[in-house]
């Protein structure tokens, strides 16, 4: 390795004939002259030494100092400042949703308190109806045989958490579309009620996504999914042997290595789900008693 | 000797008093970082050459941090000041770097 002599003068314009390229010289120059030119130009002018000289460099170097540690400091600083408001956020969230936990129980509990008292009141034929009508609606738990998907991101990536900060793992394989398309073909094979994770699904239910996790009627559920649905068990497991979710499904668990399994049950319990009471749509008048527009 | 007492005491003194850096300095304090480390090892280097002037030594130490921070300031308001950080921060890196190794064949002889 060749190197340029220890003390070299300052580069003059014109040396370096060779070097034509201006881009060429500038870089050269920036890599072989590193050293202040002041330097070496204040000692071939000879400048006369002063009493300051000392305090001077003694002032700079202070000032130097001075720079480093504010910067240190200030990194240092704000550093638990930002992990404090973090943990803090966390921490509110976790209460909210714990908060959200209770008021939903307190509903489901006074809704069934509710459901007592309007059954004491009712006649057995509109009980009857009215039964039908909620299972229909989702609105009351329920149980019967059925078949149950389970699918779930890779247990363990190698690469999913180096270098990256806890609570961030690389892309999900499952996304929204993947649950959503469970859901639509068991409804498709004769699902008369379905659920999504332990939420039962209805007619106004909407499984979305926001950022990466999933969302089934705004509440967020994570890997691994479960899809359990209530129907002729035997007509399902077959339609969704051959449907196109499945052989997604399989594919990815061959490709990306998520975990995919389905199997039918003689029998399973589905939670009620909170049907929210309309509060605009009225029941219109029936088709036979309709007239038509004109 | 007296310098690098006196940089030992810029340190203490920053420990001791704990300032605070305004926030629209805040951007700036990189750059300054950069520029005073240049500074150091350029001033090392100096007097192992034997060509050290306390005159040059704070006035390029100021003069870097001030062309550096309005460097940065203009980028900025033109909004290439990230580019201009990274412009200023390879340029000084460049020269830290070959001081050091000078600094290095002075001390070591290799």
């Amino acid at each position: 390795m060749t190197r340029p002599p220890e003390s070299r003068p300052a580069r003059r314009p014109g040396r370096d004939r060779s070097i034509s390229l201006v881009s060429t010289a500038l870089l050269d120059d920036l890599l072989t002259n590193t050293l202040d030119p002041g330097y070496r130009s204040a000692h071939d002018r000879g400048l006369p030494r002063h009493w300051w000289d000392g305090p001077l460099a003694a002032a700079g170097a202070l000032l130097i100092g001075l720079v480093l540690v504010l910067a240190y400091q200030q990194t240092h600083r704000s550093a638990p400042a930002r992990e404090a408001a973090r943990s803090d956020l966390i921490s509110r969230i976790h209460d909210l949703q714990k908060a959200g936990g209770t008021l939903d129980d307190r509903a489901k509990l006074l809704g069934a308190q509710v459901a007592a008292l309007r059954d004491q009141q009712l006649s057995g034929t509109d009980r009857t109806s009215l039964r039908a009508a909620e299972l229909a609606a989702g609105s009351t738990a329920i149980k019967g045989p059925g078949m149950q998907v389970d699918f779930g991101e890779p247990s363990s990536t190698p690469s999913a958490t180096v270098g990256e900060r806890p609570g961030l793992s690389q892309q999900p394989f499952i996304h929204d579309v993947d649950v959503r398309a469970v859901a639509n073909q068991l409804w498709l094979s004769g699902a008369e009620a379905v659920e999504v994770n332990g939420i039962r699904l209805t007619s106004t239910s909407a499984i979305r996504f926001a950022g990466d996790s999933v969302l089934v009627d705004f509440q967020t559920i994570s890997s691994p999914y479960t899809v359990r649905a209530v129907g002729d068990r035997d007509k399902m497991q077959l339609a969704f042997v051959d449907s196109a979710i499945a052989r997604r499904l399989k594919t990815m668990e061959a490709v990306d290595d998520i975990s995919f399994s389905f199997e039918g049950r003689s029998s399973m319990s589905l939670a009620a789900a909170a049907v929210s009471q309309p509060g605009y749509a009225l029941i219109g008048v029936a088709p036979s008693a309709s007239r038509s527009p004109r | 000797m007296i310098a690098a007492l006196a940089l030992v005491v810029g340190v203490v003194l920053g420990l001791i008093f704990r300032p605070t850096v305004p926030i629209w300095l805040e951007p700036y304090l990189p750059i300054a970082v950069v520029a005073a480390l240049d500074a150091v090892f350029g001033g090392i280097r100096a007097r192992l050459d034997g060509i050290f002037n306390a005159k040059v030594f704070v006035v390029s130490f100021v003069s870097n941090v001030l062309v550096a921070a309005l460097i940065v300031f203009l980028g900025d308001k033109l909004g290439v000041g990230g580019q201009l950080s990274t412009a200023v921060v390879v340029v000084l890196g460049i020269r830290i770097f070959g001081n050091a190794a000078a600094i290095r064949r002075h001390v070591f002889r290799a």
